[in-house]
């Protein structure tokens, strides 16, 4: 059995007309699970996740042939994909103020809506209470948390300092903690 | 020390709580929802035309050509109009036209554009003038036979003759111009085109215009073109 390919030898392949859909092929097993779950908790039901995680694969398509090494590709996937669920969120922010629905919940209430939800449970509690937090905390919480990313990979990813991913990630850490205790 | 523990630790110091909570994943997908994208994804790149474009390195005839035209038609359908921009309920109200018009009347309209001469002149005016160019032409034929004094003449010319003569000893121009029948006016308008024009050119000038005297004729020989152009008279 041929041995996995590693980032860059999947760059050059794809790069080359011959091997670009196979290599493109493994880039997409490779990433696909990662990118999921990570758009999965940000946008909480699995039909908006499956929409993004098709329009990241689209855009890299597209992409990687311009795609520079100067940067980890899965650091750039990441970006993509956090970019894709910013998107998203902020059309939905826009569709729920254009509908006059005064719900700020929508999210916590897709997390209930999900079979096997139980309150009773603190790892549903815990997926309430992220959805309480602002964007930007709700993705270094998930990026660090869930996906064990280290600041150094995630300052690439959301271009910010670590310095300020690390506050960021502190103050998400200290809300759940509130919103755990008071619910 | 891997990340998982310096993640731990971290969140031990920040909070003991948040810790303690099992880090396990609460959502579901479908058991082979990963295999299946790959299908779908496949389709979805087919169907944009990256793939397929790609795979067989070919494009439809023409494609490139006709593409800018598309791309701004596109841009030109995205972007709103002016009466969008100012007011979306006018907008939305139309521009349709709300009155009727007889039927058939663009039909009838062009036809009567094709027969009607449209002449903006007083009838009065026009029999005034084309009367006085009647007795001119009389008098005029009259002065041009005792002028060249020919072998022959007709019957008809002899009686015109003798009655130009008559006009002028008797000095009765006003006279005999009142007593010309409509008959005989539409027998000398028919015969004398170039003399009705002139009586139609005279008529349409209002008293108070100035017509061009010789001066101006002589400075410039284009003075008769203008003058018809001005008055609206040159066809």
């Amino acid at each position: 059995m041929d041995e996995p390919l590693d980032d860059t030898q999947l760059l050059e392949q794809f790069n080359i007309a011959t091997t670009k859909e196979r290599a493109f092929t493994a880039i997409l097993k490779k990433y696909q699970e990662k990118l999921y779950w990570h758009v999965r908790r940000m946008v909480v039901e699995h039909e908006d996740a499956n929409d993004i995680l098709q329009n990241i694969f689209v855009k890299a398509w597209k992409g990687l042939e311009n795609f520079r090494a100067d940067s980890q590709l899965y650091t750039w996937l990441y970006r993509i994909a956090t970019n894709e669920c910013l998107t998203f969120l902020e059309q939905k922010k826009k569709r729920t103020t254009l509908s006059m629905s005064n719900d700020d919940s929508g999210l916590a209430n897709s997390v209930k809506a999900n079979n096997g939800f139980d309150s009773n449970k603190l790892e549903w509690k815990l997926q309430l209470a992220v959805q309480q937090l602002p964007e930007k905390q709700k993705l270094v919480f998930n990026l660090r948390y869930f996906d064990e990313m280290p600041y150094a990979e995630m300052s690439e990813v959301l271009e910010t300092s670590e310095g300020s991913l690390k506050a960021s990630y502190h103050h998400a850490v200290k809300k759940i903690e509130d919103y755990i205790l008071n619910n | 020390m891997t990340e998982r523990e310096n993640i731990l630790n971290e969140l031990n110091a920040i909070s003991t709580v948040v810790a303690s909570i099992p880090r396990v994943n609460v959502y579901k997908v479908l058991e082979d929802y990963f295999s299946g994208i790959r299908a779908e994804l496949q389709t979805r790149l087919i169907a944009s035309n990256f793939y397929i474009a790609e795979k067989n390195m070919k494009v439809p005839q023409g494609y490139f050509e006709s593409l800018p035209a598309t791309i701004l038609q596109k841009i030109k359908s995205e972007e709103p109009s002016e009466i969008e921009m100012l007011s979306t309920t006018v907008a939305n109200i139309g521009n349709k036209n709300i009155y009727a018009i007889p039927q058939e009347y663009f039909e009838q309209l062009s036809f009567i554009k094709q027969t009607t001469k449209v002449v903006k002149i007083g009838t009065s005016s026009i029999f005034k003038y084309a009367a006085a160019a009647v007795v001119a032409g009389l008098l005029g034929f009259s002065f041009f036979t005792f002028v060249n004094k020919p072998a022959t003449l007709s019957n008809e010319n002899l009686a015109m003759v003798k009655a130009g003569n008559d006009i002028l000893i008797k000095g009765s121009f006003d006279k005999e111009l009142e007593v010309l029948t409509d008959k005989d006016l539409e027998n000398y308008l028919s015969a004398n085109g170039e003399d009705v024009n002139a009586a139609l050119v005279a008529s349409t000038i209002d008293d108070d215009d100035k017509l061009p005297d010789a001066t101006d004729y002589f400075l410039d020989e284009n003075t008769l073109d203008k003058f018809l152009k001005e008055n609206n008279l040159k066809n």
